[in-house]
């Protein structure tokens, strides 16, 4: 089941993928060498995919983690990914999601998660966690950045520890 | 709750504790670490500072037994002094076991007292709770370099196995 659901959630990301990089005026760069039809990088662990968009102002990212096991030591990061448009950010607002599926030993599972700069500089962290017996935690992420936030790049970083798979997923527009 | 699965989630929570530095690692970033203990109470933090950012992250795992309480302030120490304009970031409260209920005040407090994030939170096991945190303080907040830059502290009467994470983004 675990198995079927991520796989919904795959292509649900890769057809959001599909059709917002279609968007007129916007540009995109994604995940797997910048293949936006198919962002998914497979690791022993599990995936991850992300895509930036780029309006005319605001810069999107959205992203897409699976945790089948933990990562070996806990901890992931997909390195500082240069951004095709450089821009300053005074503000970012969005969500994150984390799932923990039914099936582990435990029945729980926890995820560090942060978005960084080029700079280490944190654009959003959160420490969430968990019960398989529980719903999908959906928060809200609103911040302002009174003196700017010069991003040329980003990196996205957790360290995980679960005995469930688990789904860990950014929105966030910044601008 | 059979005492293995038990003992499974206090495993767990410690490994969340362990936090192991991973992501201090990104680039240019300047962190601080602590961890300790008190009777039935595990504790780990952590300060990342970029160039604009100072990032909180702090867990702590409880066992109380029955009557017990653990009523806390831990010295959080930084490697630069920073100036909050404004904090954003998130505290999850985690009750594994049926019949134990959670509640916990959850702090962090800048030098000069003033409280950069509060909650007090309810939980009935097995369940969680998370809530975001976002603010900005019209006259921003001044925080030194070094030990006591900022105070971390709880209070928790429940018994049973709890735990509690907070990260905060400071800018």
């Amino acid at each position: 089941m675990t198995r079927v659901l991520s796989t919904k959630l795959i292509f649900a990301f890769i057809a959001l993928a599909l059709c917002c990089a279609s968007t007129k005026a916007q540009t995109s760069q994604c995940s797997n060498s910048n293949n936006c039809a198919h962002p998914t990088v497979t690791e022993p662990w599990g995936y991850y995919q992300w895509q930036v968009d780029f309006g005319t102002t605001t810069t999107t990212l959205k992203t897409e983690t699976g945790f089948s096991t933990a990562p070996t030591g806990g901890g992931f990061s997909t390195g500082v990914f240069t951004l095709t448009n450089a821009r300053t950010i005074h503000e970012v607002h969005g969500a994150v999601a984390f799932t923990v599926w039914p099936g582990g030993s435990c029945g729980v599972g926890s995820v560090i998660a942060e978005v960084h700069d080029q700079l280490g500089n944190s654009i959003a962290t959160v420490w969430l966690e968990n019960l398989t017996n529980n719903s999908v935690i959906n928060i809200p992420i609103k911040a302002t950045f009174p003196n700017g936030l010069a991003v040329s790049g980003l990196n996205l970083t957790s360290y995980s520890s679960q005995c469930s798979a688990t789904t860990l997923s950014w929105s966030l527009v910044m601008n | 709750m059979p005492k293995s699965i038990r003992l499974r989630i206090v495993a767990f929570s410690l490994a969340a504790i362990a936090l192991s530095l991973y992501t201090s690692t990104a680039s240019a970033q300047n962190s601080t670490s602590g961890s300790g203990s008190f009777t039935n109470v595990g504790y780990s933090w952590q300060v990342d500072q970029g160039t604009v950012t100072t990032t909180f992250k702090g867990g702590a795992t409880f066992t109380l037994t029955s009557g017990q309480v653990s009523g806390q302030q831990i010295a959080i120490s930084t490697h630069n002094a920073a100036t909050i304009h404004e904090v954003h970031g998130n505290v999850t409260v985690v009750v594994p076991g049926s019949g134990t209920n959670g509640s916990i005040i959850f702090e962090l407090i800048a030098a000069n007292g003033n409280s950069v994030a509060s909650v007090k939170l309810d939980v009935i096991g097995p369940g969680s709770i998370t809530v975001p945190i976002s603010g900005t303080f019209s006259t921003p907040l001044t925080v030194p370099a070094g030990a006591g830059a900022f105070s971390w502290r709880w209070y928790v009467d429940n018994p049973g196995n709890q735990s509690v994470n907070m990260a905060l983004v400071m800018n």
